[in-house]
């Protein structure tokens, strides 16, 4: 239904085919500082990610080695240390870049309390689609999402996981190629997360869009992931980098209960925990 | 009180005027009617008739009524203004705060000589005095709720590519409508008080003037008539200023 329709749609989009190599983003001896002159510290240094066009990856890493300034910089919204390489389908990113679309875990603080869900959705439309076309273009990204008869709710009149749902709804109407995605079910109750877990897969399966998620849940990063990027060190770089050996089609239940499942999962507590020891 | 906290609170019911209503009452039947300083309420209405029919008082309240809005309008906006830049520059609050905090403190009626020197008896002089003494409330409220909007807000802003002009006219004013709609009830009140208080100070005009020249010639009943009609306009003021707070309410919410 709203999803193949979603899929034929994104399919035949012009810039789906447009580039080349297959790569959607790339970043080479990337280093980011935070802080300001004197006080100025190495978060991130030295980073080389390529990430292949339609490609679901998470990124882990213990709280506070840098995962959220990490995909702020491939947002545009932290500027990289000069010397750094960050390219979005071939382009230079400086400032957020056409056709990246961020996903805070903050909804509530990120979502507009006096607009509706779908004038929330149609936020990012407004100033480049005419009024019929992103009304239809947001409910096409509501529906995605299960919400097309909480279009007219405010979001105060609903749950943490809609209006959550919102968010990535009002990310999707932009037909973004790149999703980053900070935590964005952090602060959901473990059901809702299961759930949405599961939707964002078929979402993305559906949208061909590539996926960067940031997490510090190993299971959900392995459930969720085609491929797994641990951060580690101080500052920070790649410490693992491994494509899943899971089947595409993944559910809470079956997909857990795999060994492959446990395997992975064991791989990477074990780097996270190797960190943990050393430092 | 936080905006759009207590709905309730806006628009008080009249019936609570009924204690002013039978203190007067009693003031009309059972105060001496020997006491010249003290007249009665019915003398009051009959002094505001005589006002109104040698012709002074029409004018008079509509002098001061146009100095209550335009102040208030000037507050309104100069006040935001200020507000949204202190709030959402460090460097500009830093550099400029303990300035303002000099301004702030000083009592209105001290400003009126120095106002008067530059500008001399002018509608201009009694515009400058009340708006630098009532666009405090504003500033300060404007200020704080403009620290306080969510980064997240204005990244949401930035990843979806909005305009500068959008951001401010989509994301940043209705973030602060409800900071701007508190603190203009604040100060509301404030004008009206310090028009009048320039307008008895200097005598220039308007009801403040009536009332000083009223006081000056020993009509009490005009003093407390012309002090009763403050205090209905007072009144009418904050019902229309908690009533368009009622409907902006409607607009922003509480995240």
């Amino acid at each position: 239904m709203s999803v193949a329709e979603r899929a034929a749609g994104g399919g035949s989009g012009p810039e789906m085919q447009s580039s080349d190599d297959g790569i959607a983003f790339r970043c080479r001896s990337l280093a980011v500082d935070l802080g300001i002159a004197d006080y100025k510290r190495r978060i991130i240094e030295n980073l080389d990610i390529e990430v292949p066009r339609r490609q679901f990856v998470c990124i882990l890493g213990e709280s506070g080695v840098g995962k959220t300034t990490l995909l702020r910089v491939f947002g545009g919204l932290v500027p990289a240390a000069p010397g750094s390489r960050l390219e979005l389908n071939g382009q230079a990113i400086s400032g957020p870049p056409q056709g990246a679309v961020f996903v805070f875990q903050n909804y509530a603080g990120s979502l507009l309390p006096w607009r509706t869900a779908r004038k929330n959705v149609e936020l990012g439309l407004e100033e480049t689609l005419p009024k019929a076309e992103r009304q239809r273009r947001a409910m096409v990204a509501l529906e995605q999402v299960g919400l097309a008869d909480r279009a007219n709710d405010y979001p105060r009149q609903m749950s943490g996981g809609m209006q959550q749902r919102v968010q990535i709804a009002r990310a999707l109407a932009l037909e973004p190629r790149l999703l980053l995605m900070d935590e964005p079910f952090g602060a959901l109750d473990a059901m809702t997360r299961e759930n949405l877990q599961i939707e964002l897969r078929r979402i993305h399966q559906a949208s061909g869009a590539t996926i960067m998620f940031i997490t510090h849940d190993v299971d959900e990063a392995v459930l969720l992931a085609d491929r797994l990027i641990v951060l580690r060190g101080k500052p920070a770089a790649v410490g693992l980098d491994i494509v899943s050996p899971l089947p595409k089609e993944r559910d809470q239940i079956t997909t857990k209960e795999l060994p492959a499942f446990l395997e992975l999962r064991h791989t990477i507590y074990e780097m996270l925990r190797g960190h943990g020891t050393r430092a | 009180m936080t905006p759009g906290g207590n709905h309730g609170a806006s628009a008080p019911p009249l019936r609570g005027l009924l204690p002013l209503i039978v203190g007067l009452l009693a003031w009309q039947f059972l105060a001496p009617k020997s006491v010249a300083y003290l007249p009665p309420p019915l003398e009051w209405l009959k002094a505001l008739e005589t006002l109104r029919v040698s012709g002074s008082l029409w004018p008079a309240i509509f002098t001061t009524m146009t100095s209550f809005a335009e102040a208030l309008v000037l507050s309104i906006l100069i006040g935001s203004a200020l507000g949204i830049l202190l709030g959402r520059s460090q460097r500009l609050d830093r550099m400029l705060g303990p300035s303002l905090e000099f301004w702030r403190t000083m009592p209105a009626g001290a400003l009126v000589p120095v106002a008067v020197l530059i500008l001399g008896y002018t509608e201009q002089m009694t515009l400058f005095v009340v708006t630098l003494t009532s666009i405090w409330p504003i500033l300060l409220n404007v200020r704080s709720a403009a620290r306080r909007i969510s980064p997240d807000r204005l990244d949401a802003a930035r990843v979806l590519h909005l305009s500068w002009f959008a951001t401010q006219r989509k994301i940043l004013i209705p973030s602060l409508v409800g900071a701007i709609q508190l603190g203009t009830q604040i100060a509301a009140p404030i004008v009206l008080i310090i028009v009048l208080l320039v307008e008895i100070l200097t005598q220039g005009s308007g009801i403040g003037r009536e009332i000083s020249l009223a006081q000056s010639t020993f009509r009490s009943a005009t003093v407390f008539g012309l002090v009763m009609l403050t205090g209905i306009l007072g009144l009418a003021v904050n019902l229309l200023i908690g009533w368009s707070g009622a409907l902006l309410r409607n607009y922003e919410t509480n995240v």
